[in-house]
């Protein structure tokens, strides 16, 4: 079944905003759920999570968005309306179809358990045959059939299941995961990112000026970034360093602080690793960093090991699909250590290209380190999909998100305006090729009829039906690349507010810290006790190429204790957001 | 009763047709077959002859009449020819500022057109390949020195417009044994995924890397780093193996990281001045030795017939006695331990060496017991092409191509060495003997030369004379 004529929603006009009392909502849970300390926040300052408005802002782009929310419309009205998507839904529709809204849950039912529906009464009747006929004449049925033929009937079926079991590919699962923690002495307040940028404006050889500063507080206003965000210590300098062994000492400082925080908390020896995978897009020194991971944990002679580079803020999924494959080849029982970081250090761009001074604004210091492996001993989360997408192929998608350099040769990255609907043109590739995969048979069904119904009756009478991811995954990563691309995917997903919290939360404190912020996400839901066994997890990346990657995870065991890059700001989170943050 | 035998006969039939699909499926994702490569040769403006060499060298003011001198002694003793091709940059004058991304996109979209372009019209022609870049399903660049974002991979896929759900990787910092390590990552891949086509395109980044400084250890690689590309269709589709050129048995990969002397004898970094560059340390021979030792230690028992691995064995054991007695006779006298030697001309009949340099070239000939005859490739190589870093064992396997050198059945090893330090190596079959000579087309009945050395003492000699004035 395909998902191909998968619209980008525009079909949600008005029930994207959620009121102050989304937490009360059928489908969000209270807040009070949390393990996590109360935060005196929480009950002062509800999330009002919205999105830009302001148009002068073309590089936080809004007009996708705009055209869902009718002018009338104040802000503060538009949050009063419906509490969750359905409910959205409901009221403005007729009664009947509020009672049918209602009947779903029991539809659901019955679809994605279509088999036990139908081998009970089956059960149930062989059950009442075998009743009737009596236990003797059974035994007598059963001594009349040849020992061969039982054999045959029993041994080989089961062996051949057994061959296929041993043969299939084997499963691959996360033991566990660490995140560098930031550290207090890298922060950038605003205030010190403006004052620094005001400062470089005088150095010799870079060309950024006022304006660029002006533009640049504009953007941080309504970034969606904290107060708590890291830069590497050699951007505190005035100018940045931006020299090799700078942006070596970052990287050392984040990545081995990553693996030291996961092998201290997994009780692995480094001798113990068969695969080191590493991606890091814009920094690729030579020896590679899987060199200085080995030459700092003095690994074996035989480790499989692969630098990943240039794949941008998707890469972290790409290099657990890769470890998979090389898993699923590797012994038994094998383990893979992923790294995956940015390095901020050498790309700081100096130059007045507006395009161009967004990425200072947004990325900032972060990395993860995984372990994963084919035993499900210790292990945490199961992998269960990897899904990627590549839209390269097209002009438009390709050129992006550019590294290039302006008119003056300082060399930074450009993010073009129309960012937002090749990252939607991307995902929608993304979930026609997952929405098969995962979705559950109801969903899949729905979406079936509606695709028929569209084509016997032509498009314009049904709309199409968005399946609801919801009923596939209880939580949601979705690569915190900037407030735009959090707001259009919750948009174009139907996601409640708590679903994307961790994004937008993981931006506020940590920015966008690239191909690792997956991993913050998912360190933010389990520090909130929000990880239940069973609870499956969905993790959506963007990136240069352009690229959509994603992966599924199911948990297998909660945390035993939520310590990890949220150990001292978890309390105060969630914290609201507001559209423009003045100071 | 009649139905029941019936029905179990069934399920054994079905139970067992399908393990047989399973083990065959699993038996055909093992394969890997090379289909077709293509080496890149640069336009004629490119090359460098001795002259032109002379004047670049002369542009750098920083150098005085001690450099010229180191400089002329590793150009005379690198085995590099007249006909190396540099880039564009550097030619033109532009490498007193090496960091324009420009011209690094230029030189790399010159290496990867001319490349893929040929590489895909072959597989077009009548009796090609057949494969059109939407059927490929995995594309894997490495390009070590050169990283833009987006990356090179992504590059490709617009240019020949593969499919969405290409799996695409790009590596980099791998040094120049990364064409095994995408190798082998492919090869990894297609245990897992059946019917597979995947592209390797192998290249190194010259023109940004370009060292404008003075220190010694970081002009080595000005003089030996020369343009090169390869491309590669491999593919574990049993549909294709009528074109299959080569089929791939053992791939061995070594990563000696761990010690400090191998991590830091080949390292990008500034000098004093903070000019990047590459630096090419004194350790670097001993440390490709303790690497080619630690590979050869897995490859040799998988390569080697019986009776030469019971001899070496006899002679390790032996070796160890003698050592022992030895000992004990004279307290740790004489350390002159008898060198042992692998034959391994017993299990493989081609070598292709990573042209590194006339001395990686004489290394391996020594501790493998090779003639000349068997080295004479890889020399050749080096003295058409200089070090083209990843892509040069693909050069060395096109010499042999050209030379007819290349039978059915046939076993075919590449050796390479890449900072980090790691040894790679792997070994071929030849499936299909190739009847084209591919890049060496035009100058391949000039080769083998007597004579390798180039012309430099004979114009700049008289440096030396001027240092004992």
């Amino acid at each position: 079944m395909a998902l191909c004529h998968l619209p980008l929603p525009r079909w949600s006009a008005q029930c994207r905003l959620r009121s102050m009392t989304a937490t009360k909502g059928p489908l969000a849970p209270p807040t009070c759920a949390d393990n996590s300390p109360p935060c005196p926040d929480v009950s002062l300052n509800p999330p009002i999570l919205s999105r830009p408005q302001d148009h002068t802002l073309a590089y936080l782009p809004s007009e996708p968005l705009s055209l869902s929310l009718p002018r009338t419309h104040s802000l503060h009205s538009a949050t009063r309306l419906g509490s969750t998507r359905l409910a959205a839904r409901s009221s403005m529709a007729s009664p009947g179809a509020q009672q049918l809204k209602q009947l779903k849950p029991l539809y659901q039912h019955v679809v994605n358990n279509f088999v036990a529906v139908l081998a009970a009464p089956v059960a149930v009747a062989a059950a009442i045959t075998a009743a009737r006929v009596g236990p003797d004449e059974l035994l007598a049925r059963l001594h009349a059939l040849r020992a061969a033929h039982v054999f045959l009937a029993v041994f080989v079926p089961a062996a051949a299941a057994t061959l296929y079991l041993m043969l299939r590919p084997r499963s691959v699962y996360l033991v566990d995961y660490a995140c560098f923690r930031t550290k207090p002495n890298c922060r950038v307040p605003f205030s010190t990112f403006l004052e620094h940028a005001k400062l470089v404006t005088f150095v010799e050889g870079a060309s950024i000026d006022e304006r660029s500063v002006r533009f640049m507080t504009r953007l941080l206003e309504r970034s969606g970034l904290g107060e708590e965000t890291c830069l590497p210590p050699a951007h505190h300098y005035i100018p940045p360093y931006r020299n090799m062994e700078a942006s070596r000492a970052e990287v050392e400082l984040v990545i081995f602080s990553a693996i030291d925080d996961l092998l201290a908390k997994t009780g692995i020896s480094p001798a113990a690793i068969d695969i080191l995978v590493v991606n890091c897009s814009l920094f690729a020194p030579i020896p590679s960093f899987t060199d200085m991971i080995i030459h700092r944990y003095g690994m074996r002679r035989d480790v499989r090991n692969v630098h990943l580079s240039g794949m941008g803020c998707s890469a972290g999924l790409i290099s657990v699909g890769l470890a998979r494959n090389l898993l699923q080849v590797a012994p038994r029982g094998a383990h893979a250590l992923v790294v995956s970081t940015e390095t901020i250090t050498p790309n700081y761009y100096v130059g007045k290209e507006r395009a161009m001074l967004l990425p200072n604004c947004l990325f900032r210091m972060g990395g993860a380190a995984l372990l994963l492996s084919t035993s499900r001993a210790k292990a945490r989360f199961r992998l269960a999909r990897v899904v990627r997408t590549l839209t390269g192929a097209q002009d438009s998608a390709y050129r992006c998100v550019f590294q290039e350099e302006d008119g003056e040769g300082h060399r930074g990255i450009n993010l073009s305006k129309d960012l937002m609907t090749i990252a939607g043109d991307a995902l929608k590739a993304n979930i026609t090729a997952i929405g098969p995969l995962v979705l559950p048979a109801s969903e899949q069904l729905l979406f079936a009829m509606s695709f028929i119904a569209r084509r016997v009756f032509g498009g314009g009478k049904f709309k199409p039906y968005l399946p609801d991811f919801r009923t596939a995954f209880e939580h949601f990563c979705i690569h915190a690349g900037g407030r735009a691309v959090i707001d259009e995917l919750q948009r174009s997903l139907g996601l409640s507010d708590q679903d994307v919290e961790a994004s937008r939360m993981a931006l506020h404190r940590f920015g966008n810290t690239s191909s690792s912020s997956v991993w913050y996400e998912l360190a933010y839901i389990e520090a909130k006790g929000r990880m239940r066994r069973g609870d499956r997890v969905w993790m959506i990346g963007f990136g240069s190429g352009f690229k959509c990657n994603s992966a599924a995870w199911e948990c297998i065991a909660p945390p035993r204790n939520a310590e990890g890059p949220w150990e001292d700001s978890i309390c105060r989170y969630p914290v609201d957001i507001p559209e423009v943050l003045k100071h | 009763m009649e139905l029941v035998t019936m029905l179990t006969l069934t399920l054994l039939a079905y139970s067992l047709a399908l393990l047989a699909r399973l083990l065959v499926s699993r038996a055909r994702r093992r394969r890997c077959y090379l289909l077709d490569y293509v080496c890149y040769k640069a336009t004629d403006d490119r090359k460098l002859p001795t002259d032109l060499c002379g004047e670049i060298i002369q542009r750098n003011k920083l150098l005085g009449l001690e450099e010229y001198k180191f400089l002329l002694k590793v150009i005379v003793n690198s085995g590099i020819g007249e006909e190396t091709y540099g880039p564009r940059n550097m030619i033109e004058g532009g490498e007193a500022r090496p960091d324009r991304l420009r011209e690094a996109m230029e030189e790399m979209d010159e290496t990867f057109h001319a490349v893929l372009d040929e590489l895909f019209a072959r597989s077009a022609a009548p009796g090609g390949v057949g494969v059109r870049p939407g059927d490929v399903d995995v594309l894997v660049v490495n390009v070590s020195m050169f990283s833009p974002a987006p990356s090179l991979s992504a590059r490709v896929v617009r240019r020949y417009g593969l499919r969405e759900d290409v799996k695409v990787y790009n590596l980099t910092g791998m040094g120049c044994s990364a064409t095994l390590i995408a190798l082998d990552l492919v090869n990894n891949f297609f245990r897992t995924h059946a019917g597979q086509v995947a592209l390797v395109m192998t290249s190194e980044s010259i023109a940004p890397n370009w060292y404008a400084g003075n220190r010694r250890s970081f002009m080595l690689g000005n003089c030996l780093f020369r343009s090169g590309g390869c491309a590669y269709f491999l593919s574990n589709d049993p549909r294709l193996r009528p074109h299959a050129k080569l089929r791939l048995r053992h791939v061995v990969r070594t990563h000696t990281g761990a010690s400090d002397e191998s991590y830091s004898c080949a390292l990008q970094m500034e000098d004093d001045a903070g000019r990047p560059g590459f630096h090419l340390g004194k350790d670097l021979p001993r440390a490709a030795v303790h690497a080619f030792v630690h590979n050869l230690r897995v490859l040799a028992p998988r390569v080697l017939p019986l009776p030469e691995l019971l001899r070496l064995a006899f002679a390790t054991l032996s070796a160890r006695l003698r050592s022992r007695n030895k000992n004990k006779q004279q307290q740790r006298g004489s350390s002159s331990a008898n060198h042992l030697t692998i034959r391994m001309k017993a299990g493989v009949d081609h070598f292709c060496v990573h042209t590194g340099g006339a001395a990686v070239i004489d290394g391996v000939g020594k501790g493998l017991q090779l003639t000349e005859h068997d080295l004479e490739p890889s020399r050749m190589t080096l003295h058409r092409f200089g070090n083209t870093s990843a892509s040069s064992v693909w050069y060395v396997l096109g010499y042999m191509e050209a030379k007819g050198r290349l039978r059915k059945g046939d076993r075919v090893l590449m050796l390479t060495f890449g900072a980090g330090f790691k040894c790679n190596s792997c070994v071929w079959t030849v499936e299909k003997p190739a009847t084209d000579a591919g890049v060496w087309k035009d100058r391949i009945d000039q080769y083998p030369l007597k004579d390798v050395s180039n012309p430099f003492l004979e114009k700049y000699g008289f440096v030396k004379d001027m240092m004992n004035l």
